[in-house]
C-alpha cells in the first residue's frame, strides 16, 4: 500500500511538473509569429499578381498558429493573411507561406519537394535553409534571428525588399 | 601570473566599454506594447524589441536543449530528433551552462560515455567500454581505442599506440559550437576505429551574427587556470574568418607517483653497499639488509617521492641451479630509468599544460559552393596514463603538432583533405616513446539525389600515416639504471619503428538513404584495404526508422565496425638490452603483419519520445559481439650461450680435468666387463662433479644470456555486450531545466583465460632454461667423459666442436648424451645436427621415437618455445600447454551502472545555478601488475553564474564540489575539488 501510495504521488508531482512546462514557450511562439507576419507583409510576388489574400499555412505547431491568429484578427488595413494550420505535409493547403514547426523540421526534405517552388518556407530551426527553407528562423545570443536564402525565396515565385535581407543572416 | 593579470584587465575593459547595450525602447514600454502595436512594428524595430525582452532564458534554452541539429549520423544536417542512430547533441551553451571546463569532462553530460578522471583535469573517455581487453595486461589497453574522434570530420586518432588523446587536441570549449555522439558501430559511414561509435566536435563558424570576441577565463586552486579567446569577423555572407587561443594548466592533488604493486619491489640505500646484480644472496643476508632499511617494502605498491622512486630495485627468489632445495635471492635494478627519473618529471605536481591556436577561413563563393579551411598548431605536456610496461602509473605526455584540413562542398560533391605533423613523446624520459608522425587524410563523397525518395552517396577516402624514429636499438638498464648517464639526447635517437614505418589504407564506401513516407531505409558499406596487414576489412550498417508521428521516433541500427591498425602491433622493429635488470637480459619487439583487427557487430534498438514541447526521452537497447581483439604476446624465449662464455667453461673445466685425469685411469679399475661398468659409473660421476664445480665458479645465473621476442598476436577471446540507455531532457519550468541519464550495461567475455605476457615470458624462459641448461650439462659431461675416458684433451675439443659446429651463430649446438655408447652418441649427435639444420624442430632418436630437438634453439629456430594466440605453449613441435578457456568471463572494467543528473535552476535572469551530479558503479581493472578495484564513485559539479549585462557572466565553479578523493581511475590520483573564480564574455 506503501509503495502505491509514492507510486501515486510521484505520478502526479510528475503530471503536473508536465503540465507547467506547456506554458514555456508561448512567449517564443509569440515572437515567432510576429517575425512571420512581418515577413508575410513584407512578401510580393515576383510575378506582380496582386493576391488580395495571403494564405500563411502553420505546419505542425498548433501554438504558432494560434498566436499568429491572434495577430491577424487584431489587423484591420491591408492585405488579409489568412491562416491555416496542418498537422503533415499530406495535409497541406495551398499556401503561399508555410512555417514549419521544430517537430516537423525532418519533413523538409519532403516539403521541399512538394511545395518549394509554390510556397515560401519558413523553418523555426536553425540551418534549415541549406535543406530548401527560405527563411530560418532561431534563437542566438539572446536575439531572436534568422537566416535568409534569395534563391529559395525566388523559386518560390515571391520577392523580399533588400531591407529584410539585411537585417538577417545572408546564406547561399 | 603577468598573463593572468593582463588578460583579466583586458576582459574587464570589454565588460565596462560593451556590457550595456541600449535599444530605444525599454522593456517596460515593450511590455506595455499590445499584439497589434507590435505586429506594426517595422522588422528592425521588432528585433530590437525582442531582444530586449531577451530570448534567451527560456527561448533560447529550448533551442539549445530541445531542438538540436545532428549531423554526423547521416553526413546530413538533419533534426537530433529524427537523427537516424543512437546519437547526442551537446552545445556550447550547455557546457559553458554546466560550467566544464574540459572537453572530456563535457561527456560526462552525454548518454553511453563513461568518463573518469585520472589526475586533475586529464580524463579517461570511454564510449560504452569495452577498454582493458584483454586484462591482466599493460595499462595501455585500458586507453579507448575503439572510438573514433573527429573534429569538422578531420580524424584525431594516435596511431602510434592506439587511442585517443584529448590532451593533444589544439582546440578548446570556445571554438566547439556542438558535440555529437553516435553510439554503436559506425565504420561503414566513418572508417576504422568507430567500434563503440563516433565522436564528431564541430567548430563554431563565423557568420555575420558571430560575437566579434568572445572566451572565458577562470582560475583556482591547484594552480589551476583556464583561458580561451575567440576572435570572430564575417566580412560578407561570402567571407568569414575566425582566430582562436587556448591556454590551460592544472596541477596534481600531489607531487607523488603511483607505483603500482609487484611482487619484490624495494626502496634502496644506495648509501650502503648493497650485494651485486646476478650475485646469490641468502635469505638470512637478505633480511638483515630489510632489517637495517637498506631496503624498504614497496611491494603494495603507492604513492611515493621521485627521490624514492629513483631507488626502486627488485628482489627476487629463486632456487639454487646445483640444489633446488636452496632458496637464494637476487637483486636487480627496476626497468625504471633511475637516474633520470629527475630529468624526466621536471615537474611531477603537473597534471596538464596545454596551449592551441586554431585559424578558420570560411568561403561561400556561391549557393552551391563552400569552402572551409581550417588550421591549428597545439603544445602540450600532461600527465598520462603509461603506455610500456613501467612500475609507476604516469608517464608524462608531451607534443607540438600542427594540422591543416580543407573541407569543400561542390554542387554536392565533399571533398576533404588534411594533414598533421608534429612530434609526439608518449613517455617523456624513456627512449623509444618519442615519434614524429606525419599523416594526410584525402576523401571524396558524391550525393547523388536519385530520386525524390532515394539519394546515393558513393566515396572513397585515402589516408596515408608514417612514425619516424632514428635508430633500431637501446640499451634501456645501462641508458638509465647503474654506471651510465642517461642524456637528453639519447631519447633523441631511439624508437620502435628501426627509423620509420608507414601505412596506408584505401576505403570505397556507398550508402544509399531511401525515404518511403514515414519509413527511412539507410544502408552504409565500406571496406578499408591496408598495407599493413594486406588485407581488406569490411563494416556495414543497415538502419530502419519510422517516424509514428511529430513526437514518437523509432530506430533499428545493425552494424559490423572495425578498429584501425596500430603502429606498434604492426611495424616494431626494437631490440631493448636490458643490462642489470630482471631477465631476459634483451627484449626485441617484433611487428606483426598478419593480425587480425578488433571487430564488432552491433544491434540496437532506439526510440524517442516527445510528450511535451519542453520533455525530450531517449531510450536505447544495444547487444555487441567483438572478436579478435590482441596483445602483445611473448612468442618465443631463448636461453642462449655465447662462444666466448663457452670457451671460458672449458676453460675452467680442463684445469680441473687435467688433474683428475692424472689419477682417473682405466687400468685403476678391475678388468672385465664389470670393471668396464664401475669405470663407466665412476666416470660419470666424476664428470657431473667436474660440471657442477665449473658451474659454481662461473655463476650459473650469468651463464646463459635470456632473450624474449614480443610481438602482437590475436587471442581468442569473443566478448559479448548488452546494456540499456535512457536520456532526458525536460524544462520542467522557465526557471528550471534537467538533464539526466542512466546507462546499464553488462560485459562477458567467452573463450577467455587471463593472458599475462610477464607470465606468458617467465614460462616460457623457465622452460628453455631447461632445455638449455640439460644441452649445456650433456655437452660439459660429454667434454669430461672424453677426455677421461683416455682421448685427452684434444679428443674433448674435437668433441665440443663436432657438438657446436653451428656455421650461422654465436651460439653452440648442445647436444643429448647421457649413458650411450660412443657410437650412440655420434649417431645421436648426427641425427640431431641434420635435422636441425634441415629446420626440423624434432628429430628420430635411436629408439625410433620422434622428439624434440635440442638444438632447435641453436638454429635459427627462434621460437623453440612459443605462445600462440590462444596461449597454447609449444616446446619444439610436441608439447602444449593448453589454459582452460572459461565462459561467461565477467568482465568489470567498465561501470555495470552510471550516468548523470543536472539541474538548472535561474531564479531572476541574471543569476543562472547549475549543478550535477555524476555517477558509477564499481569498477575492477585487472593489469600484469594486479588487481585494481574501484569503488563506487559519487562527484558533484556546481556553478553560480551572474550576468550583469547579457555580454557577460561572471561565476563561481565548484568541481567535485564536496571534494569526494576516492580514486576515479585505475592507480590514477586522489582527485580533489578545484574550485575556480571567472568570467565568460561575448561582445
Amino acid at each position: 500500500m506503501k509503495t502505491l501510495s509514492s507510486t501515486l504521488r510521484f505520478a502526479f508531482v510528475a503530471f503536473f511538473m508536465m503540465a507547467m512546462t506547456l506554458s514555456v514557450n508561448a512567449q517564443m511562439s509569440k515572437f515567432e509569429a510576429l517575425y512571420v507576419y512581418n515577413f508575410a507583409k513584407n512578401l510580393t510576388f515576383v510575378d506582380n499578381t496582386q493576391k488580395s489574400d495571403l494564405v500563411v499555412t502553420v505546419l505542425g505547431d498548433l501554438q504558432l498558429q494560434n498566436e499568429l491568429q491572434n495577430i491577424v484578427k487584431a489587423k484591420t488595413g491591408g492585405r488579409r493573411v489568412v491562416v491555416k494550420g496542418a498537422a503533415s505535409v499530406a495535409q497541406l493547403p495551398k499556401s503561399d507561406v508555410i512555417v514549419v514547426g521544430k517537430s516537423m523540421s525532418a519533413q523538409m526534405p519532403e516539403l521541399v519537394v512538394n511545395q518549394g517552388d509554390k510556397a515560401l518556407i519558413v523553418s523555426t530551426q536553425k540551418g534549415l535553409c541549406s535543406n530548401g527553407a527560405a527563411i530560418s528562423l532561431f534563437a542566438e545570443n539572446g536575439k531572436l534571428t534568422y537566416e535568409i536564402c534569395k534563391k529559395n525565396i525566388k523559386h518560390a515565385g515571391l520577392h523580399v525588399p533588400q531591407h529584410l535581407v539585411s537585417l538577417g543572416i545572408e546564406v547561399f | 601570473m603577468k598573463l593572468r593579470f593582463t588578460t583579466i584587465l583586458l576582459l574587464l575593459s570589454f565588460v565596462v566599454c560593451f556590457g550595456n547595450a541600449q535599444t530605444s525602447l525599454t522593456k517596460e514600454e515593450i511590455m506595455a506594447m499590445s499584439i497589434e502595436e507590435l505586429s506594426d512594428l517595422p522588422l528592425e524595430d521588432l528585433m530590437a524589441a525582442v531582444e530586449t525582452l531577451g530570448v534567451s532564458s527560456v527561448d533560447e534554452l529550448f533551442a539549445m536543449i530541445m531542438n538540436k541539429n545532428v549531423s554526423s549520423a547521416s553526413k546530413e544536417e538533419e533534426d537530433a530528433f529524427t537523427s537516424p542512430l543512437s546519437s547526442s547533441v551537446l552545445t556550447k551553451g550547455e557546457m559553458r551552462t554546466y560550467g566544464v571546463t574540459t572537453i572530456e569532462e563535457a561527456f560526462r553530460l552525454i548518454p553511453g560515455v563513461i568518463v573518469q578522471e585520472k589526475t586533475n583535469g586529464m580524463y579517461d573517455v570511454q564510449l560504452r567500454g569495452l577498454n582493458n581487453i584483454p586484462d591482466n595486461n599493460l595499462l595501455l589497453y585500458s586507453e579507448n581505442a575503439n572510438t573514433l574522434l573527429m573534429i569538422d570530420g578531420r580524424v584525431a586518432h594516435n596511431y602510434a599506440m592506439g587511442a585517443i588523446n584529448f590532451d593533444m587536441l589544439s582546440i578548446s570549449i570556445e571554438d566547439i559550437e556542438r558535440i555529437e555522439v553516435v553510439r554503436g558501430a559506425s565504420s561503414a559511414l566513418y572508417g576504422g576505429n568507430a567500434v563503440q561509435g563516433v565522436i564528431n566536435i564541430i567548430t563554431e563558424k563565423t557568420n555575420p551574427s558571430s560575437k566579434a570576441i568572445s572566451g572565458s577565463y577562470q582560475m583556482g586552486n591547484q594552480d589551476s587556470y583556464v583561458v580561451e579567446l575567440a576572435l570572430r569577423k564575417s566580412f560578407s555572407p561570402k567571407f568569414s574568418v575566425g582566430l582562436t587561443f587556448n591556454n590551460q594548466r592544472r596541477d596534481r592533488p600531489t607531487d607523488k607517483l603511483y607505483i603500482m604493486p609487484q611482487h619484490g619491489l624495494f626502496i634502496a640505500d644506495r648509501n650502503v653497499a648493497l650485494p651485486g646484480i646476478n650475485e646469490a644472496i641468502t635469505p638470512e643476508a637478505v633480511g638483515a639488509l630489510i632489517q637495517s632499511g637498506a631496503l624498504k617494502d614497496a611491494s603494495n605498491g603507492g604513492y611515493f617521492s621521485v627521490d624514492e622512486i629513483e631507488n626502486l630495485m627488485q628482489l627476487i627468489t629463486t632456487a639454487n641451479t646445483q640444489d633446488p632445495t636452496v632458496q637464494e635471492y637476487f637483486l636487480f635494478e627496476t626497468n625504471l630509468p633511475q637516474r633520470a627519473l629527475k630529468g624526466k618529471y621536471k615537474d611531477p605536481s603537473l597534471a596538464r599544460r596545454t596551449t592551441g591556436f586554431n585559424g578558420y577561413v570560411t568561403i561561400v563563393p556561391n549557393s552551391n559552393v563552400r569552402i572551409d579551411l581550417t588550421a591549428g598548431y597545439q603544445n602540450s605536456i600532461a600527465m598520462a596514463t603509461q603506455v610500456g610496461d613501467s612500475y609507476m602509473s604516469f608517464e608524462n605526455r608531451q607534443s607540438k603538432s600542427t594540422y591543416g584540413n580543407l573541407r569543400a562542398n561542390i554542387y554536392g560533391l565533399s571533398l576533404n583533405a588534411d594533414f598533421m605533423t608534429g612530434s609526439n613523446n608518449y613517455a617523456v624520459g624513456v627512449p623509444g616513446f618519442k615519434v614524429k608522425p606525419f599523416a594526410y587524410d584525402l576523401s571524396a563523397e558524391y550525393d547523388w539525389r536519385v530520386a525524390d525518395f532515394l539519394s546515393v552517396r558513393p566515396g572513397v577516402s585515402y589516408q596515408y600515416i608514417k612514425y619516424e624514429d632514428y635508430t633500431p636499438s637501446f640499451d634501456f638498464g645501462k641508458g638509465m639504471g647503474v654506471g651510465t648517464q642517461y642524456k637528453e639526447g639519447v631519447q633523441e635517437l631511439c624508437g620502435f619503428f628501426d627509423k620509420e614505418a608507414d601505412i596506408n589504407t584505401f576505403a570505397p564506401s556507398v550508402r544509399f538513404d531511401a525515404r518511403l513516407g514515414d519509413l527511412r531505409l539507410i544502408a552504409a558499406l565500406r571496406s578499408d584495404k591496408t598495407s599493413i596487414p594486406d588485407a581488406w576489412n569490411t563494416s556495414f550498417q543497415f538502419v530502419a526508422n519510422y517516424v509514428f508521428n511529430d513526437n514518437n521516433f523509432i530506430r533499428l541500427n545493425y552494424g559490423r565496425a572495425n578498429r584501425s591498425m596500430t603502429m606498434v602491433n604492426t611495424s616494431s622493429a626494437l631490440t631493448v638490452e636490458r643490462t642489470n635488470m630482471l631477465w631476459p637480459n634483451t627484449i626485441h619487439f617484433v611487428g606483426n603483419d598478419n593480425y587480425d583487427m578488433t571487430n564488432l557487430d552491433n544491434l540496437e534498438l532506439g526510440y524517442r519520445w516527445r510528450p511535451t514541447n519542453a520533455l525530450l526521452i531517449d531510450a536505447e537497447a544495444f547487444l555487441s559481439w567483438s572478436r579478435d581483439y590482441g596483445a602483445l604476446m611473448s612468442r618465443s624465449a631463448n636461453f642462449n650461450l655465447s662462444r666466448e662464455t663457452m670457451n671460458k667453461l672449458v676453460a675452467m673445466a680442463s684445469g680441473m680435468l687435467g688433474q683428475i685425469a692424472t689419477e682417473f685411469k682405466r687400468e685403476n679399475f678391475p678388468e672385465g666387463p664389470e670393471g668396464d661398468a664401475a669405470f663407466s659409473q665412476a666416470l660419470m660421476g666424476v664428470a657431473g662433479g667436474a660440471f657442477g664445480a665449473v658451474m659454481s665458479a662461473a655463476n650459473p645465473h650469468s651463464i646463459f644470456q635470456k632473450e624474449a621476442f614480443i610481438q602482437y598476436g590475436n587471442l581468442p577471446y569473443k566478448v559479448k555486450q548488452k546494456g540499456i540507455s535512457l536520456g532526458i531532457d525536460w524544462i520542467i519550468s522557465p526557471k528550471l531545466i534537467s538533464k539526466f541519464n542512466l546507462n546499464i550495461q553488462k560485459t562477458t567475455i567467452d573463450n577467455y583465460f587471463a593472458y599475462d605476457q610477464n607470465g606468458a615470458i617467465s614460462a616460457q624462459l623457465q622452460e628453455s632454461g631447461k632445455y638449455s641448461g640439460a644441452a649445456l650439462a650433456d655437452v660439459m659431461m660429454g667434454y669430461a667423459h672424453t677426455v677421461l675416458s683416455g682421448g685427452g684433451q684434444a679428443a674433448g675439443l674435437a668433441f665440443i666442436q663436432a657438438a657446436f659446429q653451428n656455421p650461422h651463430a654465436e651460439n653452440y649446438v648442445a647436444a643429448s648424451y647421457g649413458s650411450m655408447t660412443p657410437e650412440q652418441q655420434q649417431a645421436t649427435l648426427a641425427a640431431i645436427l641434420s635435422a636441425a639444420q634441415a629446420g626440423s624442430t624434432t628429430y628420430t632418436d635411436m629408439n625410433g621415437y620422434v622428439v624434440e630437438n635440442p638444438l632447435a634453439m641453436y638454429y635459427g629456430l627462434k621460437y623453440n618455445v612459443r605462445m600462440n594466440e590462444k596461449g597454447d605453449v609449444t616446446l619444439g613441435d610436441s608439447h602444449y600447454v593448453r589454459p582452460e578457456l572459461e565462459n561467461g568471463h565477467k568482465h568489470k572494467a567498465a561501470p555495470a551502472f552510471y550516468g548523470m543528473a543536472g539541474l538548472i535552476y535561474k531564479p531572476i535572469s541574471q543569476v543562472n545555478i547549475s549543478a550535477f551530479a555524476n555517477f558509477m558503479s564499481s569498477r575492477e581493472y585487472l593489469t600484469s601488475f594486479g588487481t585494481d578495484k574501484l569503488c563506487p564513485r559519487f562527484t558533484v559539479n556546481a556553478k553560480v553564474g551572474y550576468n550583469p549585462t547579457s555580454n557577460v557572466e561572471v561565476f563561481f565553479n565548484a568541481h567535485n564540489l564536496f571534494n569526494n578523493k576516492k580514486r576515479e581511475f585505475l592507480y590514477g590520483d586522489q582527485i580533489q575539488g578545484m574550485y575556480t573564480f571567472g568570467l565568460n564574455f561575448g561582445f
